[in-house]
Formats: C-alpha cells, sequence, structure tokens
C-alpha cells in the first residue's frame, strides 16, 4: 500500500490526508464541481475531480471513484465516514479492482448494516439488546399483539434504516397501525427494504458507544466509551469521554459486550459498537457502526492512540502493536461540531459564503476543519463545517476549555450553531452531566440567538467602517509600534 | 469625529466616536464608553466588495477580539462566540434579502411547501409568509418588517433557487 484514495470531503478528507503523510503514504482527494478551491482538495498530494455537485454523481458514484483511483495509481481507498463508508458493495467492488479498502470486511458492514441481522448477531454473542420484535405492517392484528407485549411507547424503525429515517415514536395501539404503515412506505422509498421493527422506546436512556479496534491478525481492543447523548433530529452535537455515569463494573461489562458483537461478525479495523444506557444502570445494544466515527478525536485526546493512522497500519497489515492493558485512557476530551445550520428554526441547514472564519487555538484544543474564508458552503452535503475538541485533566477544566475556546471561534457567512453549543455545554444540567437523547427538547425547546454584548459589537461595527481597509495594518493601536516609526526600511539586508 | 448609524433587530444604534489621548471618547445611544483600539487586523477579502478584519478593542477596560465582515450595507461582528449583524444607515434597507428589509429570498434551493400570503395583504413581522423545504427539512420565512405584500413570485409546489426573490413588502407608513 502506497497511495490512498479518500473517497471523502471536509474535515474527515484533510483528517485522513494528515495522517497519510505522517505514515510515508501518499494521499489522493477527490472533489466535485461544488468542492472546487476547496481546502480538501489541497490537502492530498493529489486530487481528482470526480463530477457534477449531487453526491449521487460524485462522492457516492462508484464509477467515477474507481476511475479516479485507477487513474491516480492509488492502490487503496479510504472512505471516512459517511457515503460509501458503510456501504458493502462498494467496499466488495474496492477489493474487485484490486485495491485494499480501508474498513472491516464487506461480510461485517452487510451484516452490522441489516439491523435484523445485527440484532440477531449480537444476541448469539450474549449481547443484551432493546427489547423489540420484527413486525409485518401487513399483518396489524400480529403486530399488535407483539407490540403490546413489549409494553407502549415504542419506536417503529427501518431494518434497514439510518439517521432517523422510517423512524417513529408510537404512544399507543391507537397509533400504532399508521406509523407501521408510514415506517414501512418511508423504508421502502429510502432504502428500497421495507421491512421494519419495533423497540421498546427507553425513557431518558444515555447514548453510550464504545470504541473498538481489531487487526487482520486476531487481535481485538476496546478504547473505552464515549457519551453522545446531546443530539437534535437523532444527530449527535455534543460527544465526551469517559461518560460522566461511567462505573468501573459498568465499563467493564459494556466494553466486553462491545468486544463480543465485534468478534461475532469477525471484526478488524475501526468500529463502534452502540449502546442504550438506561435509568437504572442497563444497557441495551443499539447498533454497530462499521466505520470510523465523526466524534474519534476525543477519544484520541484521552488515549493518544491515533485511530485514522491505526486504520492504516491495520490495512497494511501490520499488527496491532499494543495490548489492551497499555490501553490508559486520561483525563477528560469533550467534542462539539459546529454546523451550517439555525438553531432557532429547527436547526434548519444554512449554506452560502464563508466570509470570516477564525479557528480557536491554544494547549489542549483540537480543530479539525476542513472550511476556509472565501469558500462556499455546498447546499449538497452534509452541513458539518467543522469539530472543535478540548482535553482537560477533569470535566470541568475539559467543558471550561471547550467553552474558552468556542467564544473564541468565529465564523461569519452562513448561521452555525456556535452560540447554540456554548448555551449547551454552560448550561446547569450539562454541568452535572445529567445528559440524556432528549437533552436538547427538555432544555432547549425554543432557542434564538440573543445575547452577547451588542454595545461592544456595535463599537467593534463602528470602528471597522471608520477606518477605510486600504490603511489597515496588523497593530495600527492607538500607540505607534516601532515598525510605524521607523521610517523606509528594506527585507533581507 | 465619526458618527455611525447601525440598525439591528429593528433598533437603530447612533454610534460616535471621537478621538481623544491615547483612544477615543465614544457614545452608543448617548452612553458614553471609553475606547481604546488595541488592534485593526489585516483586511482580507473572502469574496467581492466583502472585506475581512479582525478589531481588538479595550471597552471601559474590558477588552474585546471581535471579527468584523464589510459587506454591501451590512457588517456582521463575531464577538464571544455570537453573532452580531447591523445594517448601516446609509443603505439600510437598499440590500435585496438583508436582515429587516421587505425583500424575503430564499436561503438555499428547495422546493415552495406553502405560500401563506397574497398581495395586498397586510403583514407584521414575524409573520409567516413561505414554508420552503430544503435538505429534507421544512423552514417558515417570517417578515422582518410591517407592510404591505406587494408581490409574491412563485408558488407551493415550485423549485426555487438559492437567493431567489419570494416576497417583497412595501414598508408601512
Amino acid at each position: 500500500m502506497r497511495r490512498v484514495l479518500i473517497a471523502n470531503r471536509g474535515e474527515i478528507a484533510v483528517r485522513i490526508a494528515r495522517a497519510c503523510r505522517e505514515l510515508g503514504l501518499e494521499s489522493v482527494a477527490v472533489y466535485s464541481d461544488a468542492d472546487r478551491g476547496a481546502p480538501h482538495a489541497r490537502a492530498a498530494d493529489r486530487a481528482v475531480h470526480i463530477g457534477p455537485a449531487p453526491a449521487r454523481e460524485s462522492y457516492l458514484n462508484p464509477d467515477a471513484l474507481l476511475a479516479a483511483a485507477k487513474g491516480a495509481g492509488a492502490d487503496a481507498v479510504h472512505p471516512g465516514y459517511g457515503f460509501f463508508s458503510e456501504n458493502a458493495a462498494f467496499a466488495r467492488a474496492v477489493e474487485a479492482a484490486g485495491l485494499t479498502w480501508i474498513g472491516p470486511p464487506p461480510a461485517a458492514i452487510a451484516t452490522m448494516g441489516d439491523k435484523l441481522a445485527a440484532r440477531a448477531s449480537a444476541a448469539t454473542a450474549g449481547v443484551p439488546l432493546v427489547p423489540g420484535t420484527e413486525v409485518v405492517a401487513g399483518d396489524l392484528a400480529k403486530a399488535t399483539k407483539a407490540v403490546e407485549a413489549l409494553g407502549f411507547p415504542v419506536l417503529v424503525k427501518a431494518a434497514a434504516g439510518g439517521g432517523g429515517k422510517g423512524m417513529r415514536t408510537v404512544a399507543d395501539a391507537a397509533a400504532l397501525p399508521d406509523a407501521l404503515a408510514a415506517a414501512a412506505r418511508e423504508a421502502e422509498s429510502a432504502f428500497a427494504d421495507g421491512r421494519v421493527y419495533v423497540e421498546k422506546l427507553l425513557v431518558r436512556p444515555r447514548h453510550v458507544e464504545v470504541q473498538v479496534l481489531a487487526d487482520r491478525h486476531g487481535a481485538l481492543v476496546h478504547l473505552g466509551e464515549r457519551e453522545c447523548s446531546v443530539q437534535r433530529r437523532h444527530q449527535k452535537i455534543v460527544e465526551e469521554t469517559p461518560c460522566p455515569v461511567m462505573t468501573p463494573a459498568l465499563r467493564d461489562a459494556m466494553t466486553q459486550a462491545a468486544l463480543a458483537a465485534a468478534r461475532a461478525v469477525g471484526y478488524t479495523s475501526a468500529g463502534t459498537v452502540e449502546f442504550l444506557l438506561d435509568e437504572d444502570g442497563a444497557f441495551y445494544f443499539l447498533e454497530m457502526n462499521t466505520r470510523l466515527q465523526v466524534e474519534h478525536p476525543v477519544t484520541e485526546l484521552v488515549t493518544g492512540i491515533d485511530l485514522v493512522a491505526a486504520q492504516l497500519r491495520i490495512a497494511i497489515g501490520e499488527p496491532l502493536g499494543f495490548a489492551q492493558a497499555d490501553v490508559r485512557p486520561r483525563g477528560h476530551a469533550l467534542e462539539v461540531r459546529l454546523y451550517a445550520e439555525d438553531p432557532a428554526a429547527s436547526f434548519f441547514p444554512s449554506a452560502g459564503p464563508i466570509l470570516g472564519w477564525r479557528a480557536p487555538e491554544g494547549p489542549g484544543v483540537r480543530v479539525d476543519a476542513g472550511i476556509a474564508a472565501g469558500q462556499i458552503v455546498p447546499v449538497e452535503y452534509d452541513p458539518l463545517l467543522a469539530k472543535l475538541s478540548a482535553w482537560g485533566a477533569d470535566r470541568a477544566s475539559a467543558v471550561a476549555r471547550l467553552v474558552g475556546a468556542l467564544r473564541d471561534t468565529a465564523l461569519l457567512g452562513p448561521t452555525t450553531n456556535l452560540a447554540f453549543l456554548i448555551d449547551v455545554l454552560s448550561h446547569p444540567a450539562f454541568a452535572t452531566g445529567a445528559t440524556h437523547t432528549g437533552f436538547v427538547g427538555e432544555h432547549f425547546p425554543t432557542w434564538s440567538a440573543t445575547g452577547g454584548d451588542p454595545t461592544a459589537a456595535a463599537l467593534a461595527a463602528a470602528m471597522a467602517l471608520a477606518h477605510p481597509a486600504a490603511v489597515a495594518t496588523e497593530g495600527a493601536a492607538a500607540v505607534p509600534t516601532p515598525w510605524q516609526t521607523l521610517g523606509p526600511w528594506r527585507l533581507g539586508t | 469625529m465619526s458618527t455611525t448609524t447601525l440598525r439591528t433587530a429593528g433598533r437603530t444604534l447612533a454610534v460616535r466616536l471621537a478621538p481623544e489621548a491615547g483612544g477615543f471618547a465614544a457614545t452608543v445611544d448617548d452612553a458614553a464608553h471609553r475606547v481604546v483600539l488595541l488592534a485593526l487586523g489585516a483586511a482580507s477579502m473572502p469574496a467581492a466588495g466583502v472585506t475581512t478584519q479582525e478589531v481588538a478593542l479595550d471597552v471601559d477596560g474590558r477588552v474585546h477580539r471581535a471579527l468584523v465582515v464589510r459587506a454591501s450595507g451590512r457588517v456582521l461582528v463575531a464577538l464571544d462566540g455570537r453573532v452580531h449583524v447591523f445594517e448601516t444607515g446609509a443603505e439600510a434597507g437598499g440590500a435585496a434579502g438583508h436582515a429587516g428589509s421587505g425583500v424575503v429570498t430564499a436561503p438555499m434551493p428547495g422546493k415552495i411547501v406553502a405560500v401563506l400570503v397574497k398581495p395586498g395583504d397586510a403583514v407584521e413581522p414575524g409573520q409567516p409568509l413561505v414554508v420552503l423545504e430544503a435538505m429534507k427539512m421544512e423552514t417558515t420565512l417570517t417578515a422582518e418588517i410591517a407592510g404591505t405584500v406587494a408581490a409574491v413570485h412563485g408558488a407551493a409546489g415550485g423549485m426555487v433557487d438559492g437567493g431567489a426573490l419570494l416576497v417583497e413588502i412595501t414598508p408601512a407608513g
């Protein structure tokens, strides 16, 4: 393996290109019409144009990606997350083309990608499941009986589902027929697979997941857990490790369950086993993400293990090189996702040119970004702009550090969730670690972009307007600097 | 001495800056402030007609580090993780689709789900005008000013481009 095609865009493509460079591998970026000039296209050693803006014609076009790999002489493909990362057919196509797939075996992707097959596999491995049952939308009497045995409320889900599609909360038996029909219809149209199943709806559960890493020689370890309960529209916006309510006994049980689930499908590479943690301390298998996770940086910050480098090494065929006892997490880390979206308008996505961007910096602060001033945020893709993370010796100091970093972050142009993220991290319930998947709905049923210091902002605006940009120079303060009083000078003499 | 008129969230602010020893005597709506310009960053131009620069100020003994974007008729200020949008007095209301204007445009490409007003209707700030669906999400575009609907462009079911003109409102009074 010498040259890796990165079948993705944005911050994760930049992240993968860096990891390749550090391992002495060449990288090939791909970009669509909408991403000409995007930072990820200049982060790699080579950049190949793959097609028009719509994802189906570019980042989700297998022929274009394989042709780009062939044309650029790549011998491996890293899918990142999203797009084709959990598509077994694409993974097989990559391998059939004689290229290395930087990810788990396609069969493991296929099993875990089908929620019913995943549940069956996890159950066989002895992993606890959310009480649930497959139902046939057509046989309503039988379905109703099966669901009544679970007890309402329940969640109707698509077997082939993901990203909240085909998902319905059902409060009572009367609402069941419509919910089953609608979920089946939505699943059929989104995944061409109308199978649905029903799970008992847990009240105020936490979303806790375990990072696993396995090489191709039988070594399998976990890298601890992450809690990602703070979500909107079934998507995470704040992630942290460790989980604030984790105990050694619970961690032991949950990580063993995660390893069993991974072992059951012959897993290799990096993967994440997701659980729901009930208020009573019981936990249940949710699904396994057979790819690199968006929130992998928090695990890297506490373990010091580079997950992307590990994926590359595993794909090369190297052994893991460390054992479970060598994984010793230290301190606390949190990540927030900076999205181009409006939290005051149901988190509606935003787009358009980025007019100003200032990333935070400082000890213990990490920025994973794929944006630049002047770049247009396309409407065609996920509106994730950047991931901002912080490490601290304990949770309180990590939160304080991240809030400080966010207050120092500036993004002008598209509407973002930056101020909302600050308000979430500053909420008393977040400070006490009282997080659950309904956190945003409970504590922020409405939100508006008010606050801050409008007087200082107005003064800054007036000051900028009063100073023509042409004469503006760094440090043009009221007190002249030596550079301004020295008179003419020349460089290099 | 410079005077700048800024409009934000329905308010008009008069900002005066008068140089004095080591800084500025400033007033914002007649409240006096002592301002020192700590740094004015190098300006960049991320898009045509747009200037972006850092402005660091000491206001009454507290340091503020802002990123300021100047575009036609508008100033955006990022400060302490929040964004403040100002319209400048001279061109207030003149630029299409800007905060507080009577011109309502599609924020991004999408499908019109419903048109809730017709020409001649009187509207109040915050009143829903058009429901738009984009990226699988619905959003409701509302009136930013009080006035009378002068024109509606597009109908339910129609596709629109980002920035497309949807509703024009003639300001009241």
